[in-house]
């Protein structure tokens, strides 16, 4: 690995976001960030912040307007970035997969890197698929996944969200 | 220290510059490293490695340049550059008041960087910076003026090639130099205008907020020669002898440390009242004393 | 003859304003103007170029001209006591009143019964003192006034004025510079107290101009706080002519007269103090309240109202340095005096109580004149230590505070005839809508409060010159410090700015552009040649009086023995840091900007002016300056700073009275 691979893969700042439903997953997510599992280990910090972070942990269904704040927040990110869907809501809108309102899983709205199923994920899974997005920092990693579809609308008070699908980074 | 070195052995001001400019990353980075260290010994954790922040520095020298406006990245450089010149300053052992002032400029170029940007978080983080430096550049003139009463000279080198430690006559001024470093250096529980190093976060990233990859990585750098800039400035407290301004270097990087760890944050009314009435007080007291 | 300079200096604006008022045709008032800047400007320089000298005129047009300042001065007098009657104001009616009975007594009564009192110096000494102040009012004073004619201009169409009033405005702003001019020439206290009075008068005349309800209430403010210094300055004229048959300022002093073979004055204040003290304490007074200092800074602040060029040359600039030159002038007799500690710590405090303040302003304006008054509190202090680097400070901080501050009024006057507010607040943005005008003011501002500029290196030395007065030093510590609160956050708020892809730069009037940019690059070129500007015009004063001047200039530098300030490396940085501004517009590409952070929630097209709110409703951004007026606000610091500075006062009559 290169000098600058490394540096990467060594300092993975992550962000977390949650789009919506139970909130289960973000729980587990911070519990992954606890002293207990002590990220700052490998490097990693939670910034909360777009513009520092690396790697997304996404977790929850994406409803449509979390769905606008996820894509302005991918779009915020300075590559390389990676995103880490989390939970089969982020997956595939889990139990919510049929609401009105939902995108269902977040490659619906922006690239994703890994998958970590569950309902919800155990931290363990978390830190493991945070690991294996390290590979899309260090560019070994193929395209990231992009569910092609419709674009999707939703109604919300007359208003109309547009949710493309691809990377709104371009 | 250093300066002592010249004074003594005549080296050239440029190698001393250059070695500075060097060196000084090097041991900031480090010493950041290891702040972060036993910041997460003392909070149980087994913690990153002491050259996690060269490895941060990298990593955001190798990252997109995204930015908000043009004019961002005049602010980052300013704010490097004045804080090289005054660490610079300082190991050439110039006037010190001369120091702060440009100290006080490198600081003054990182808030207009956070005021620059139409991000309430930066433009809060900056408000707060400004009230951080308010609270800190009186304690810092004092302690110049302390400085000076106690050596009867403003420049450094004459600090250190006088006779007795500055700690004898100014103990009370060192205390209030601790109070100011926590200030500076943001760290707990004054580190509101934005939380550096750690994974505490305050208005998002305060007036770092908008700050990314590189830009953020020339920030980080300047952050490293802050921290040597003002170890060295508590160095000079002991500084007739070189392992006497180590000592009173790491004392005060130490106790930063402990205090950033078992402290919560306040607000900045509190931090000013706070400095104005300790740091301050103790400050001008001692000063009061070497009038006497 | 070789008084031609001085003639011009002041007879010069007078002639003019005469011109301009009675043809009021704008081009003749514009050709005119021009001509007596030009004129002025010459007059500057040839006085400049010469060593010191004196100077007596005898006569003009066949009237002595002794006879001549008296019957103007009980002119002037008669009419600010008329002005009084008709505005119903008692104080001016009382204070006029005063005044005109104690000069009637000194002139009628004081010069037949005595006749020592004749003067026996010359009536004008011209040394480098007077040469800088000369320098300032004729160059800055020139630049201010070319800058109102599109100024005023404006300034009507705004005001939609059915008549013109320029006619009146121009008048008495350039018999005010003739005035000035006279001031600072005068060594004849007679002589001077009639300018002294002669600026009151304009400076009244030129706040009330529009005539607003207001702008008369301030008006009449400013002129009787001035009219009770000026009564000071009349009690101290009779105390002196009565008890110590001294007319003139040096002799007062005992400033060593160049050129002058004659009476080097009284001997030092040490032999004699009961005398002079009550005198000298009275002087001081009457510069305290023309210098706006705690507690009669509500004049100055309340002038604010008067068109933005009578700011930038009455309120900042020239007029209110009449009062710290007068200081600087007496500050030898008191050297070393209860009087002169206590004038200090007045000063001091003034400095840091109008710093304080000036956190609190949300108006430009306002913030501007507290930070003159703060200013002027610091070169007070100085004077009252007066030690060789104290009076160094001083004149370093009068020079550049000149020239940045009248700098400042320019752009604020420009900025708010651009986007019609002078509220900070309202101020953002200002980078894309005027980026010449804002580029400027940064340029103004950061010459106010950081290195490597005149005004900050004035106050390093002042720092360095106050750390043997115990009593001062905690003020100008605070002071200083407080100093770059205000200056960074007003700085903050016009710089914000959006990406744009172009920047175009707005269109100005020549003039308006034009002494914009020379005095920009008068404050940059002055400060990178500090150490010039210090030998030419500081040091000859300094080694005047002490024989030293306290401060060298080794290395383009400036030393003091405890210390040395290098500006030339912090110059290098800041040239390198601009050089970066090409290459960050050229790099910068549209596809490498992101909006700001709003938690994903931007909303509209300007990124970062506003946000989806939980509502799902577009709202706007907004982010104030922190002002905390419970502790800042005009109305807390007055209810501690006001009992301080009136004791503070009181002290200063225990110490002089004989
Ligand atoms: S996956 Fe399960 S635990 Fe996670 S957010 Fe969805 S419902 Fe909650």
């Amino acid at each position: 690995m290169g000098f600058i691979s490394t540096a990467r893969v060594k300092s993975p700042w992550i962000m977390h976001f949650e789009t919506g439903s139970c909130n289960g997953c973000a729980i587990e997510v911070f519990a992954a960030l606890t002293p207990v599992y002590d990220l700052e280990r490998f490097g990693i910090l939670n910034t909360g912040n777009p513009k520092h972070a690396d790697i997304m942990l996404v977790t929850g269904c994406v409803s449509f307007r979390a769905g606008r704040v996820l894509r302005n927040l991918y779009h915020q990110m300075p590559g390389p970035k990676a995103v880490v869907a989390i939970g089969v809501c982020a997956l595939t809108g889990g139990i919510f997969h049929d609401c009105y309102n939902l995108a269902p899983g977040v490659d619906k709205v922006i690239p994703v890197d890994v998958y970590v199923p569950g309902c919800a994920a155990r931290p363990e899974a978390i830190i493991a698929g945070t690991v294996m997005a390290l590979d899309r920092l260090a560019g070994k990693a193929g395209p990231p996944n992009i569910a092609p579809g419709e674009p999707r609308r939703g109604l919300e008070e007359g208003r109309v969200v547009e949710i493309a699908p691809g990377n709104s980074d371009k | 220290m250093i300066g002592r070195t010249i004074a003594t052995y005549g080296i050239s001001p440029l190698w001393v510059t250059l070695a500075t400019v060097v060196a000084a990353p090097a041991i900031g980075g480090l010493l950041t490293g290891i702040d972060r260290k036993l910041t997460a010994r003392l909070q149980n954790r087994v913690g990153p490695p002491i050259w996690q922040p060269f490895h941060d520095l990298v990593k955001l020298w190798s990252k997109e340049r995204i930015t908000v406006n043009q004019v961002q990245l005049l602010y980052v450089y300013a704010h490097l550059f004045l804080m090289i010149a005054s660490l610079v300053g300082l190991m050439l052992g110039q006037d010190l008041l001369m120091i702060f002032f440009i100290f006080a400029f490198s600081s003054v170029s990182l808030i207009l960087g956070g005021f620059s940007v139409r991000s309430p978080y930066s433009r809060i983080g900056s408000q707060r910076e400004i009230m951080q430096l308010m609270a800190y550049e009186p304690v810092l003139v004092l302690m110049a003026i302390g400085i000076y009463l106690a050596t009867g000279s403003f420049f450094v080198h004459e600090i250190i090639t006088s006779g007795n430690p500055l700690l004898y006559s100014l103990p009370l001024v060192f205390a209030a130099y601790a109070v100011i470093l926590v200030v500076k250096l943001r760290k707990s529980p004054f580190d509101l205008s934005t939380a550096v190093h750690h994974v505490h976060q305050e208005v998002v990233k305060g007036l770092l907020t908008e700050y990314s990859g590189p830009y953020l990585g020339l920030i980080e750098l300047a952050n490293w020669y802050e921290l040597v800039f003002l170890l060295a400035l508590g160095g000079l407290f002991w500084a007739t002898s070189l392992w006497g301004a180590l000592l009173a270097a790491a004392v005060l990087f130490l106790f930063q440390v402990v205090v950033d760890t078992v402290s919560a944050r306040v607000t900045w009314a509190w931090m000013l009242k706070f400095v104005w009435t300790v740091g301050l007080g103790l400050a001008a007291i001692n000063i009061v004393w070497l009038y006497m | 003859m070789d008084a031609w300079p001085i003639a011009l200096a002041i007879l010069l604006p007078v002639a003019t304003a005469l011109l301009a008022y009675i043809f009021r045709i704008r081009a003749a008032r514009v050709l005119a103007v021009v001509v007596m800047a030009a004129g002025l400007m010459v007059s500057a320089l040839a006085l400049a170029g010469r060593g010191s000298f004196t100077y007596t005129p005898e006569s003009v047009l066949g009237l002595p001209i002794d006879t001549l300042i008296t019957i103007l001065d009980l002119a002037l007098l008669g009419y600010l006591v008329w002005i009084g009657l008709s505005m119903r104001r008692l104080s001016v009616v009382l204070l006029a009143g005063l005044q005109l009975a104690g000069l009637g007594y000194l002139e009628f009564w004081l010069r037949g019964s005595t006749p020592a009192v004749l003067p026996a110096e010359p009536a004008m000494v011209i040394d480098r003192l007077a040469v800088t102040m000369n320098l300032i009012i004729s160059g800055v004073g020139s630049l201010v006034v070319l800058f109102a004619l599109p100024y005023m201009d404006e300034f009507e169409r705004r005001q939609k004025a059915m008549k013109t009033r320029q006619p009146r405005f121009f008048l008495f702003l350039l018999l005010f510079l003739g005035a000035m001019n006279g001031l600072v020439f005068s060594n004849n206290l007679l002589w001077l107290y009639f300018f002294w009075e002669a600026t009151t008068f304009s400076s009244f005349m030129l706040i009330t101009h529009t005539g607003a309800r207001e702008a008369l209430a301030n008006g009449l403010r400013a002129l009787w706080m001035n009219l009770l210094g000026g009564l000071a300055f009349v009690l101290a004229l009779i105390f002196l002519a009565r008890n110590a048959h001294i007319v003139s300022l040096r002799a007062l002093a005992g400033w060593p007269l160049a050129g002058w073979p004659g009476w080097r004055g009284l001997p030092p204040i040490g032999s004699s103090p009961d005398l002079l003290l009550l005198p000298m304490g009275l002087l001081c007074f009457a510069a305290f309240t023309k210098a706006a200092q705690f507690p009669f800074q509500t004049w100055l602040t309340g002038a604010m109202v008067a068109p933005t060029p009578v700011s930038a040359l009455l309120h900042s600039s020239t007029m209110v340095k009449a009062a710290v030159y007068l200081i600087i002038r007496l500050a030898p007799a008191f050297r070393g005096t209860t009087l002169g500690i206590l004038v200090a710590v007045i000063g001091g405090f003034t400095f840091m109580a109008a710093s304080t303040t000036a956190i609190g302003q949300a108006n430009g304006k306002r913030v501007l004149a507290y930070s003159t008054i703060a200013n002027l509190g610091l070169i007070i202090a100085m004077a009252g230590i007066n030690t060789p680097q104290a009076l160094s400070a001083a004149l370093l901080i009068i020079i550049f505070h000149a020239i940045s501050k009248a700098l400042l009024f320019i752009c604020v006057g420009t900025i708010e005839h651009g986007i019609r507010t002078r509220d900070i607040e309202e101020m953002e943005g200002l980078f894309y809508k005027m980026p010449m005008t804002t580029i400027i003011t940064v340029v103004a501002m950061t010459s106010m409060m950081l290195p490597p500029f005149g005004v900050l290196i004035g106050k390093w030395l002042a720092i360095e010159a106050s750390v043997r007065f115990p009593l001062l030093l905690p003020f100008v510590v605070l002071g200083s410090a407080l100093t770059v609160v205000f200056w960074s956050k007003w700085l903050g708020r016009i710089l914000t700015v959006s990406y744009h892809r172009k920047f175009r730069l707005e269109k100005l009037p020549l003039l308006i552009s034009a002494s914009m940019l020379v005095l920009a690059a008068a404050v940059v070129v002055a400060s990178f040649g500090i150490a010039s500007v210090f030998d030419f015009l500081a040091a000859p004063v300094v080694r005047g009086q002490f024989g030293i001047a306290g401060v060298v200039t080794p290395r383009a530098d400036l030393a003091t023995g405890m210390g040395e300030f290098i500006p030339w490396p912090i110059f290098l940085l800041i040239v390198l840091v601009l050089l970066a501004i090409p290459i960050s517009f050229s790099r910068v590409k549209p596809a490498d900007i992101r909006p700001p952070y709003l938690c994903g929630e931007n909303a509209g097209e300007k990124p970062g002016t506003s946000f989806y709110s939980a509502r799902d409703e577009i709202n706007l951004t907004r982010t104030g300056n922190y002002y905390v007026t419970g502790v800042f606000g005009e109305a807390s610091i007055n209810r501690w700073a006001y009992p301080i500075a009136v004791g503070l006062l009181l002290l200063m009559i225990g110490v002089i009275k004989p």
